[in-house]
């Protein structure tokens, strides 16, 4: 691959779900899922880089969410996370520009009709960014 | 648990060790002593001190697993974990109201939790600093900070 092939793919926003060890799958999809739903997130905010979402403040979540992030930051190289601690629990998604509009789009809206894409589709939808940005 | 009304600025600046079980106290030695053992750069900030750390999925857990028990028993600390992108350093910062930059000082200055070499570079004075080799010190020596940190502000914290 060329080192301009390389540079694109560097920038691709899309995240590639096969990054993450195969046997961690499962129960990514599931933590993913208990995190990410109408029920667990009380409270989604917009921050001038990307979004935060509001999470029950219990040992438990805290877990789930380190456990999420450990597999997810492979899968989606171009986020931040951030965790805060305090009077309450804040899971932040940020960086540039392009990855707020990702985030939106791929999280806080499914949030919102809670219909998250399925492996399959984000798999998909990464091999058709990278094609896109290789051509 | 803080109750609707209080925020974290009402708080006094003091661990309570006695917040933790006796399990909880049991693993935190071996899991906190892992963690600040792991520590590879300290930077200061206006009110507390952010540590980098290595950016695997061992220390997110081992992390992860501290702040649940730290949050408990420190509840004026405010903890921030920021996982930079591209498999970037993790960066965990500790802050929180007046007086917290102080009472972190004295703990990285009384206990040897921090690599003696991180905690020089960083501007502790760590030469009278003390192993923590059992609860009972880290009971003793958390009160003692708290007491040191009353003084050096002022208050009654207990």
């Amino acid at each position: 691959m060329s080192d301009t092939q390389n540079a694109s793919l560097e920038q691709v926003i899309a995240c590639n779900p096969a990054a993450i060890d195969p046997a961690n799958r499962p129960d990514h999809e599931v933590t993913a899922k208990e995190i990410f739903s109408r029920v667990t997130i009380l409270e989604v905010k917009e921050m001038a880089n990307g979004y935060g979402f509001r999470l029950p403040l219990e040992t438990s979540m805290l877990h789930k969410v380190t456990a999420f992030v450990a597999n997810e930051r492979l899968c989606c190289p171009f986020f931040t996370f951030t965790l805060v601690i305090g009077e309450q629990f804040w899971l932040e998604l940020s960086g540039t520009q392009e990855v707020k509009d990702y985030i939106k789009a791929e999280i806080v809206t499914a949030l919102e009709t809670d219909n998250f894409p399925t492996f399959d589709e984000l798999q998909s939808a990464y091999t058709a960014a990278t094609s896109a940005t290789t051509q | 648990m803080l109750s609707d009304t209080t925020t974290a600025n009402d708080l006094p600046i003091a661990c309570d060790p006695n917040a933790l079980t006796t399990e909880q106290s049991e693993r935190w030695m071996i899991v906190g002593k892992q963690m600040y053992q792991s520590i590879q750069e300290v930077r200061e900030l206006a009110n507390g001190y952010a540590f980098r750390l290595p950016s695997d999925a061992a220390t997110l857990m081992i992390v992860a697993e501290d702040l649940s028990m730290e949050r408990l028993c420190c509840p004026f600390l405010l903890f921030t974990l920021e996982i930079t992108p591209a498999g970037g350093p993790l960066w965990l910062s500790f802050t929180g109201p007046e007086g917290t930059k102080e009472f972190l000082r004295f703990s990285f200055e009384e206990a040897s939790l921090l690599n003696e070499a991180v905690a020089r570079a960083a501007g502790f004075n760590v030469s009278a600093g003390k192993n923590i080799d059992s609860v009972e010190t880290a009971v003793e020596m958390t009160y003692r900070i708290n007491e040191r940190t009353a003084k050096a502000n002022g208050s009654d914290n207990e």
